[in-house]
């Protein structure tokens, strides 16, 4: 579930542009986008996009992020890099590197990252 | 010269008193013109083949927004240098975005002929102007749909509902002209404007995300072009048929479409 009150999540800053991939949903490739995203589905490839990210519960990303700010979830095998913060909830399981000025971790995450601030 | 095409199957069909008081109208405006039927799509490719610019400067489409969507889904057969004018007969929502919410006003609108050059966008061998929705007769469960966007993204989903919008009158997403929303199941949607943005986005797209009911949202994406391979014939709310395979893009022709204001950004 999505925490729609949380400072600099999604649900504040993504436009009706954003792109929205559900969890019924497989894809593999690359994004580009100047929009926010938010992926609830298995997703295998590169992401990179100048607005903000959030990887849902229900989210299985392998592959690169890069982006202005990125929330995970769900499940992550990437690395990540993000101008603003890295926020990983208490649900996420993570491993990969992650790279911003503010890196957050919630209590209960499964985390095996190298982190790095900028 | 103009012409006037009527859909002979239409659900808005002008009766002959109609057909006369527009007759009037236009005469007082001192536009002259041919009333022509149609009953088909493959009617209407042959009027528009048949038809030369150097005689016919005008075509205006009388009916309703399903006869708009089956003109505007010939319009590639059309000399791109002919204008289109469109004259509702009944509610329409795009009368209202050209600004002529009445006949007289549409009237008016033909005789002053200010145009707006639109972009279209071409779907296997038809075109669709503002947005075009897409499903399947029936739903097995386990079947994929996929689609692969201009950059090479693929996604695999569930059958379902396709929506392709033409984005390209907001400026701010020039850039990504086609939005594809695609949902299980559509429910009327009625966004709150005390929504958070995201309720708004999922209440645009689907209200197929009502947990409650079990169904989730699946997709929303921008792209120039998508490819779509479906496994099945689609269909369109107007009972038109699809291939399995579907190519999405723009048309490399623009439409001449007039409306009550000329075209600013141009």
């Amino acid at each position: 579930m999505i925490n729609l009150t949380k400072k600099g999540h999604i649900s504040e800053l993504v436009s009706y542009s954003g792109v929205f991939i559900g969890s019924e949903v497989t894809a593999k490739g690359s994004i580009k986008t100047e929009e926010d995203v938010f992926i609830d589905g298995k997703y295998t490839g590169s992401l990179e996009t100048l607005g903000a990210v959030e990887l849902g519960k229900n989210s299985n990303f392998s592959g690169l992020i890069k982006a202005r700010s990125v929330v995970v979830e769900g499940i992550s095998k990437s690395d990540i890099e993000a101008e603003d913060s890295i926020h990983i909830e208490g649900c996420a399981q993570i491993s990969g590197s992650v790279n911003s000025k503010n890196i957050n971790i919630d209590s209960g995450a499964i985390v095996k990252i190298k982190a790095s601030t900028k | 010269m103009y012409k006037y095409l009527v859909n002979k199957n239409s659900q808005s069909l002008i009766d002959e008193k109609t057909k006369l008081q527009i007759t009037e109208k236009l005469q007082k405006n001192r536009i002259y013109s041919d009333f022509i039927g149609f009953t088909s799509e493959k009617e209407l490719a042959e009027i528009f083949s048949q038809t030369n610019k150097q005689i016919t400067n005008t075509i205006v489409l009388i009916g309703d927004d399903n006869d708009f969507s089956i003109f505007i889904g010939q319009i590639g057969k059309l000399d791109s240098e002919v204008a289109i004018g469109y004259l509702p007969v009944s509610k329409s929502s795009l009368a209202k975005k050209l600004k002529i919410g009445s006949a007289q006003e549409s009237i008016d609108a033909l005789a002053q002929r200010k145009i707006n050059e639109k972009t279209i966008y071409s779907i296997s061998s038809r075109y669709f102007l503002e947005e075009i929705e897409l499903f399947f007769s029936d739903y097995k469960k386990g079947e994929k749909l996929i689609i692969v966007t201009d950059k090479n993204l693929e996604l695999a989903l569930p059958k379902c509902k396709i929506r392709l919008e033409n984005l390209n009158e907001d400026s701010f997403l020039e850039k990504t002209p086609i939005q594809l929303s695609a949902y299980l199941k559509e429910e009327i949607a009625v966004a709150n404007k005390k929504d958070s943005i995201l309720k708004k986005i999922k209440s645009k797209i689907t209200t197929s995300s009502n947990e409650n009911n079990g169904q989730k949202l699946i997709l929303s994406l921008h792209a120039k072009s998508f490819k779509i391979s479906a496994g099945d014939n689609l269909i369109d709310s107007l009972g038109r048929k699809y291939n399995q395979t579907l190519v999405i893009g723009k048309s490399p022709k623009n439409i001449r479409l007039i409306s009550k204001r000329p075209d600013l950004q141009r």
